[in-house]
């Protein structure tokens, strides 16, 4: 009974706070559900392939036919974008589970265990040094062009934010007694990291993968633009747009809807780590 | 305070040799024969065999990376077999226009963002809140190398207000300069436009809700002077610290940002390296843009203990 009693305002709390913070969370999750969905409804939403040419159909405009138009190989843009977001948003997905393992588990080791936490953090220090964009341009650039070295080289390039939080988390809550008590009743580090720092670091790290996701997707976005990103003629966002600068000055649309697909994209996550960001963390709320 | 200023010079020292270490590594990944892959495709042995040893590739990598390191202390950042000179004088030749870029693109992006920021906290909840915070939003959103083009459609190709791309030398031109910098400077500091004007809000509305505000309300201070002389100045150290770290995300910007712009800086130099496998290129590239990052934190690190009389780090 007294459980009940004290477990039921504590819920309470958690939905108002969440209530505080609906706009952001509320918009950002839609917008970002609706592109998800026409990404992985690509293939159902339009008849025609994302390498399928007509060269009747060379550089047509915005139409019913063609919304976003078509481009110098009467490619239709709007599947090419479709099919690009799969593409992109498998990318950030891809990264953000990369960063946010090596993260964790980089950041865990170095809260937890003390001697390893300098020669750690000065390796992550090294890293961060490198703008993350240009440590992955760097990887990608060296490992070769390819969807798989796209993905390893940003993962890799966010890794060092990830395990900053997690350590500075982990830092704290293995100070607190109930660590100390589970190392007295015999639990082993692995246990106690694995069932009780790590989840402890969760929500932090969750509002951080957010925004990995937002910069990955523009990261991604940046290295296919400039040529090393995954190789044409599969589309991704970046390279439709590389795509139709040629034409930039002809055919400005081959440019314009790959381009708001990732400013909308991007804006969502970022809307959605904010609200995210404000419903688990209440000191910050009061900020903002 | 030289004391302190030396201390913290000499503790760059282990993070500047990390990053040397990085940097090599990453070069280390290139699969294959580096030096087959600079020679050419239809290079003979000896020419590959002549690049292998002068680039050391032929010697173990312990011997590499004590030259790499050495020659880095001599201001050494190797030798390019495709542009046939010493890096760090391609570096230099290129520096100029990276530097305008970076430099009006934090210019322009501190006086809006702070600004921004200010205005946002001052009229915490308001329409002005709300707006202010919503132009951020977009600035840390929208994809650099897009608006950029989006910049030139409406801009150059439309208004003709400014030129689509290259660069004038400012001695040149001191006009024409900027009139070139004037777009890309934008596209290059709009996210961290966003980024200072979301950090700046978050630090005055806390500085804003302190006490010694409302004391000098209180004591019936005009509103400006309680703003400027009061809350910013507090709330300046960490605004200092994002701008000093957002200089990281303006380098890099600035690689994709020049070849949107066809501005021969240091970023394009780079990325010709990627192109043509100039390897020597980019790990020049990447060391200088890394060290001047730490170097610029530095620089933050050393403002704080003026700024602030009561930051002592000893």
């Amino acid at each position: 009974m007294t459980d009940l009693s004290t477990a039921a305002p504590q819920t309470r709390r958690i939905r108002l706070s969440l209530a505080g913070a609906h706009w952001p969370l509320l918009i950002g999750g839609v917008i970002f559900g609706l592109i998800v969905l026409a990404a992985a409804l690509g293939p159902f939403l339009t008849p025609l392939g994302p390498e399928d040419t007509s060269l009747m159909d060379r550089f047509k405009g915005p139409s019913l036919a063609h919304p976003f138009g078509t481009d110098s190989f009467g490619r239709d843009v709007m599947t090419r974008v479709l099919y690009g977001g799969h593409v992109s948003l498998l990318i950030g997905l891809a990264v953000v589970v990369i960063a946010a393992l090596l993260g964790v588990l980089i950041g865990a080791m170095a809260g937890y265990f003390p001697r390893l936490d300098n020669p750690i953090m000065r390796v992550m220090d090294a890293g961060e040094a490198f703008p993350t964009l240009l440590m992955a341009i760097a990887l990608a650039a060296v490992l070769g062009p390819g969807v798989m070295n796209v993905v390893l080289a940003l993962g890799v390039a966010y890794a060092p934010r990830t395990a900053r939080i997690v350590r500075a988390s982990v830092l704290v809550v293995a100070q607190q007694q109930f660590v100390e008590a589970a190392r007295a009743s015999g639990a082993s580090s692995a246990r106690i990291i694995l069932t009780h720092l790590i989840p402890n670091a969760l929500a932090p790290v969750i509002v951080q993968m957010t925004f990995i996701f937002a910069d990955a997707v523009l990261a991604e976005a940046a290295l296919s633009f400039i040529g090393i990103g995954p190789p044409p003629p599969a589309p991704t966002w970046g390279n439709i747009i590389a795509d139709g600068r040629t034409y930039l000055y002809s055919a400005a649309w081959i440019t314009m809807f790959p381009g708001l697909a990732i400013f909308l994209t991007v804006l969502s996550l970022n809307l959605l780590g904010d609200g995210l960001r404000d419903a688990l963390d209440p000191r910050m709320k009061k900020v903002s | 305070m030289s004391r302190y200023i030396l201390k913290r010079l000499i503790s760059a020292i282990p993070v500047l040799l990390l990053v040397s270490i990085t940097a090599f590594i990453i070069m280390q990944l290139v699969p294959g024969d580096a030096a087959a892959i600079i020679a050419g495709q239809d290079a003979t042995l000896d020419e590959i065999e002549f690049i292998r040893s002068q680039l050391g590739l032929d010697q173990p990598w312990p011997a590499r990376l004590w030259d790499w390191i050495s020659g880095l202390a001599h201001g050494d950042l190797g030798y390019s077999f495709i542009l046939n000179r010493p890096v760090s004088d391609a570096i230099i030749e290129r520096l100029p226009v990276t530097l305008s870029l970076a430099g009006l693109s934090i210019a322009f992006a501190t006086v809006m963002g702070v600004s921004l920021g200010i205005l946002a906290a001052v009229f915490h909840r308001s329409w002005i809140d709300a707006t202010a915070m919503t132009v951020a939003l977009c600035g840390v959103s929208v994809p650099n190398f897009w608006f950029g083009l989006v910049g030139i459609l409406i801009f150059s190709v439309g208004l003709g207000w400014f030129p689509p791309g290259g660069f004038v030398s400012p001695a040149e031109s001191l006009s024409g300069w900027f009139l070139s910098m004037v777009l890309p400077a934008l596209t290059l500091g709009t996210a961290t436009m966003g980024q200072i004007s979301r950090f700046t809000r978050s630090v005055m509305l806390e500085q804003l809700g302190q006490d010694y505000v409302r004391t000098a309300q209180a004591k019936g201070l005009a509103g400006r002077q309680v703003i400027g002389k009061h809350a910013l100045k507090n709330a300046m150290i960490p605004i200092i610290t994002v701008i000093g770290i957002t200089f990281s995300l303006t380098m890099a910007g600035a690689i994709v940002v020049e070849s949107v712009f066809s501005l021969n800086g240091l970023g394009r130099l780079m990325l010709h390296g990627i192109m043509r496998r100039d390897y020597p290129v980019l790990q020049g590239g990447l060391v200088v843009i890394a060290f001047s990052f730490v170097f610029i934190n530095l620089l933050v690190d050393i403002l704080y203990s003026w700024l602030d009389p009561r930051v002592r780090y000893d």
